[in-house]
């Protein structure tokens, strides 16, 4: 390692330390930031060296929950993990996280250390040059924070982008089922491995379907099966572009709001998982998950235990007692994300408990417009109905007119004030379903923390980073 | 009672940002005063041959774009005649520059539109994003429209169209001559999502109230529907807005 090198670690950790002990937050970026600035190679040098090499994870949808599945298998493996846990997904952030695993000594030389990073669809572009992955897993590409870039073709433009940096002896992990994502392999000089389900489509589509022409020639894609949005299988009648087959399988799937259980199928054989959180976009994240381990040359029985013991990440179906009352955090980035927390609440029957809060700052995308692209005709029945958010009275609008009787919905823009009255008409033993989009999950989590003892967000990650380095 | 009829043009193909919420509203509202309604998707390659009051056309991707537009041009001469007839148009983003007389991609792709609106786009490279505020000064009252945009294109409107309105807060047609939208007769294009009409149930209604005087004559009006929920939602983004500006003068600054 080079003086500049050193000398650029040096004062990340300096900043991290300071930022700390200001209460201006965890220092899971700025350490990264402030390193990256007086070193830009610093990604590169440090992640050459992890010795079984770092996985790359891009999604708009499932990003967190897949890494996080990913290091549960890492660590059934026996590995030592340095990941980016929790969503700091930006050049920063994946700098950070390599500068916190050099800190802990996990990358020294003898130790068998992997790098899990999961990277933003813009971002990947920019690190994926430095951090040269030997896996770089592709989960989907749905509507996702459009203000930002545009549009959905421009989310594929700029993975594809990143895949221009690859080394030739990568191996692309796709998923199947979504043509935009399976299209990525068809000209890539890397190998493929693909993933998908096999098994009869949910009959339930979601709204928002954003890839419904050939990619290649554009005519429409005929489906043979539809599981949810654009993702099933699929066939071009006109240039013959169709679905690969996937390497990487579920079959069998069993659907509860607890847990999923279904057969991996895989080229090292098949094996019953029991995936401790519901809904079939987490089976998806699973499969992405498993091939991705399976393509770093891990076992079948660690990705199955690793899978078994798999704890939901931050706001991702965790679930919160407080005063006798379960609270399940569902985060709801974009119309897929939204539809597939509906679909989940109606795994079970009855009226569900709900709160929905809508922000619009920058990290939730600043254009409401997508919850138009939301199926909230399907909502179903419910008990306690209430929005709030920034854009509460967006949202209040947007049940108006899917049938919502307004009088059942109440709206209160204050998260703390909404949280506190719900959780207050809620009876004692029963469950409260809150759907927030992330800046509310992060303002929900602080007051979640005050009347639960939650630990706070960064802290929580500080706890999971250390779990990792003990590689227990 | 005959219901009043609504072609939804390419409903798979153009609905970018929650456009078949202009639908609902449509919908919603007559429903809720019982007036009869039906909406027929319009594909690529399905017929126009029907006596429709009210057509909309969503957003769409360059690419999708370039797919309807043969389709709809095959329309052209009907649309026209339609047009003629009193039919109500709504064309949002895409769709709205597929209404004017051409559009020339950022990639260089010339899209021929179908000339029912004197306007024409050009592709920029920078994205206009963001809320929008924009005033129809050409009606009384003068009513506020409230939207997102989020296009790469800047329109301008010639002398044979007027714009839909006056940007207050945001880019409009093109950023720099701070019109928004525009309009000829009956035949409106906007720039804004929302979705657009739910959040101005007042233009929903000038729509409905324009395509029910055809039927039912000139001094059909509709009965007022409770819009609370739709002016707070107004009134909490105008605040949004506003917010949002006093925050940003600080980051500009640094930037410099």
């Amino acid at each position: 390692m080079n003086l500049k090198t050193k000398v650029a670690l040096a004062t990340g950790y300096l900043g991290g330390r300071v930022s700390r002990a200001l209460h201006l937050g965890g220092g899971t970026s700025l350490p990264g930031a402030i390193a990256l600035r007086l070193d830009a190679d610093i990604i590169g040098r440090l992640a050459e060296r992890l010795d079984r090499g770092p996985v790359l994870i891009t999604a708009t949808n499932g990003k967190t929950t897949t890494a996080n599945m990913l290091a549960s298998i890492c660590r059934a493996e026996q590995l030592k993990v340095v990941h980016n846990a929790a969503g700091a997904n930006l050049a920063f952030g994946v700098a950070a996280a390599l500068m916190a695993g050099e800190k802990q000594g996990l990358t020294a030389d003898t130790d068998e250390t992997i790098g899990l990073f999961e990277v933003d669809e813009a971002t990947v572009k920019n690190v994926t040059g430095q951090l040269k992955p030997q896996v770089f897993t592709v989960g989907n590409i749905f509507r996702d924070q459009l203000d930002r870039f545009g549009e959905v073709d421009e989310t594929a433009r700029l993975i594809a982008q990143g895949i221009d940096f690859l080394d030739d002896r990568a191996t692309l992990v796709l998923n199947a089922d979504d043509p935009r994502v399976a299209a990525l392999g068809r000209e890539a000089s890397q190998s493929t491995l693909y993933f998908g389900l096999e098994t009869a489509g949910t009959g339930a589509q979601g709204g928002a379907q954003d890839s419904k022409d050939c990619l290649i020639c554009g005519e429409p894609l005929v489906y043979s099966e539809r599981y949810f949005s654009h993702l099933g299988k699929y066939a071009c009648q006109n240039c013959g572009f169709t679905r690969p087959p996937p390497a990487v399988t579920a079959i069998n799937l069993k659907l509860s709001l607890s847990e999923t259980k279904f057969t991996l199928v895989t080229p090292s054989g098949e094996a019953e998982v029991v995936l401790p959180v519901p809904a079939l976009y987490n089976v998806y994240n699973a499969l992405a998950a498993a091939a991705a381990a399976l393509a770093s040359g891990i076992s079948l029985n660690s990705v199955v235990s690793g899978l078994n013991d798999f704890t939901p990440a931050f706001g991702r179906f965790e679930t919160i007692t407080v005063a006798d009352r379960r609270v399940r955090l569902m985060l709801i980035k974009n119309p897929t994300g939204f539809d597939q927390a509906i679909e989940a609440l109606h795994i079970e029957t009855g009226p569900k408990n709900i709160l929905i809060a809508i922000n619009d700052n920058l990290a939730d995308g600043t254009d409401v417009s997508w919850l138009w692209d939301v199926g909230l005709e399907r909502l179903g029945p419910t008990g306690i109905l209430a929005v709030s958010g920034t854009r509460a009275y967006d949202m209040a609008v947007r049940l108006k007119y899917a049938g919502v009787a307004e009088a059942t919905v109440t709206v209160e823009p204050d998260l703390g004030v909404a949280l506190e009255s719900a959780l207050s008409a809620v009876p004692p033993g029963s469950e409260l379903f809150v759907l927030p989009t992330y800046t509310a999950l992060l303002d929900l989590r602080r007051h979640l923390e005050k009347v639960a003892g939650v630990s706070a967000f960064w802290s929580a990650r500080e706890a999971t980073a250390g779990r990792e380095g003990g590689a227990s | 009672m005959k219901p009043l009829k609504i072609a939804h043009m390419y409903p798979e193909l153009m609905n970018l940002y929650g456009d078949c919420g202009n639908i609902a509203a449509l919908v919603q509202r007559c429903r809720w005063r019982e007036i009869p309604v039906e909406v027929t998707p319009v594909g690529v390659g399905d017929s126009l041959a029907d006596d429709y009051d009210i057509l909309f056309i969503g957003g769409g991707q360059d690419r999708e774009q370039l797919l309807v537009r043969d389709d709809l041009m095959s329309h052209r001469q009907e649309l026209v005649e339609m047009v003629a007839g009193g039919l109500v148009v709504l064309a949002v983003c895409g769709g709205y520059q597929l209404l004017g007389h051409e559009f020339l991609t950022h990639q260089g792709d010339l899209i021929d539109g179908l000339g029912l609106l004197d306007v024409t786009t050009v592709g920029g490279r920078k994205r206009l994003i963001g809320n929008v505020v924009a005033r129809a000064d050409w009606l009384p009252g003068r009513p506020v429209l409230i939207g997102f945009e989020n296009h790469s294109g800047r329109t301008k409107v010639g002398p044979k169209a007027q714009p839909l309105a006056k940007v207050e807060s945001g880019f409009g047609n093109n950023g720099s001559d701070a019109t928004e939208g525009a309009r000829n007769g009956h035949v409106f294009g906007t720039y804004l999502h929302g979705s657009l009409l739910p959040k101005n149930p007042w233009f929903a209604d000038y729509l409905l109230e324009a395509a029910l005087k055809r039927r039912r004559g000139d001094d059909f009006r509709l009965e007022p529907l409770d819009d609370a929920l739709e002016k707070a939602a107004r009134a909490s983004v105008e605040r949004r807005i506003h917010s949002l500006h006093r925050r940003r003068w600080l980051p500009e600054l640094l930037k410099r």
